[in-house]
């Protein structure tokens, strides 16, 4: 009891804390919109135009915001106090998946449209990397239905991963802006909170037409419930696991407390973001 | 100092209760900085996307004190 009651004042610390950050976070909010309308601006790019044309039409399509119609975890006595620290989460989140255009090459947005390039005389086709497959809206929106999943699935007694591969249209642009997709949605092994956590994605998809498999998702687990911490980002068999599938592998954890590793016990809705794993992109 | 088998041994009982370990899991040792580090890793099938180890354990090299216990993602 009294274990269970140090665990909820950390909770309640966790989530003070984290406002905190949120509202520093939120002072400058910065759209893709915004930043690409700033570019055209600027340079007067024709394909800047088109790119913020296949932006407005992906958000008509994909709304922003969280899917808020994934089961409830059945812990009715802890949902109380981590709805508070989940609605900070979602705003970190919102403020975390902003696009930030000054890392993205600014010759790719140009380049909308000429996603075969011509390299000694031979067509290569160039593969959205890892972060313009992080910013897309639609990876974004199911990445963080994955997690918010992930984390309500967690119980006092199991937990388990979920991931899905990602395609993207190759008559769209290879950045962020791109037409992408997620498939082949997998939850991993429910394990006990003494073992450590599994997902087989499957095979990866073969492509088809234009579709094009560029990507992997997983997600890791809490130690909310565990005797123990751990390391958090990807782990060498991730990163194994996407090199040998020749595609970006991002992966949904916390950022670390100390030492790269989260402890024992760490709040539900504690910071996380999307790790990179594997290669930068697809060759 | 305590040994790689004592250090085994120490590990061993250090994640009993907070983690399941294979009744066969091997044990991998290496000593730095004044400590010496268990690591339980685990045989994941290709293509199986998990944790590298069962546990890594932590001790003092010279008490065999237990510093840190961590688990697989």
């Amino acid at each position: 009891m009294a274990e269970r009651e140090d665990l909820q004042r950390q909770d309640v610390e966790q989530e003070r804390r984290s406002r905190g950050a949120g509202d520093r976070d939120s002072a400058a909010p910065r759209s893709a919109e915004a930043v690409l309308l700033g570019l055209q601006r600027s340079v007067g790019n024709a394909a800047v135009t088109r790119a913020v044309a296949a932006l407005r039409a992906e958000e008509d399509e994909h709304p922003a915001g969280p899917d808020w119609s994934a089961p409830i975890e059945p812990e009715a006595d802890e949902r109380a106090e981590e709805g508070r620290a989940e609605a900070a989460a979602v705003q970190r989140h919102a403020d975390e998946e902003t696009v930030d255009w000054r890392s993205e090459p600014v010759q790719r947005a140009a380049a909308a449209g000429a996603a075969v390039q011509r390299q000694g005389g031979a067509a290569v086709k160039t593969f959205p990397g890892f972060k313009s497959i992080r910013y897309n809206a639609t990876v974004a929106n199911a990445a963080w239905k994955a997690w918010a999943e992930t984390l309500r699935a967690t119980t006092k007694t199991s937990r388990r991963e979920q991931g899905f591969w990602i395609q993207w249209d190759a008559t769209t642009v290879p950045n962020a802006t791109g037409k992408m997709k997620t498939v082949g949605h997998v939850t991993g092994t429910v394990v006990g909170n003494n073992q450590g956590a599994t997902i087989n994605l499957g095979a990866k998809p073969a492509d088809s037409g234009d579709w094009y498999t560029v990507g992997s998702f997983h997600t890791h687990t809490p130690t909310r419930h565990r005797a123990v911490g751990r390391v958090v980002g990807p782990s060498g068999a991730d990163h194994n696991a996407d090199t040998s599938d020749n595609v970006a592998g991002l992966v949904y954890d916390y950022l670390p407390v100390k030492n790269g590793a989260i402890p024992a016990g760490h709040p539900i809705w504690s910071k996380a973001k999307i790790w990179h794993s594997g290669p930068v992109s697809r060759t | 100092m305590i040994s790689d088998e004592g250090a085994v041994h120490l590990a061993r009982e250090a994640v009993a209760g907070a983690v399941q370990l294979p009744d066969d899991a091997r044990a991998e040792v290496h000593r730095e900085d004044g400590t010496v580090v268990v690591v339980f890793p685990t045989d994941l099938p290709p293509g199986v996307r998990g944790p590298d180890y069962h546990a890594r354990v932590t001790l003092d090299a010279a008490s065999g004190e237990v510093l840190d216990v961590l688990g697989g993602s």
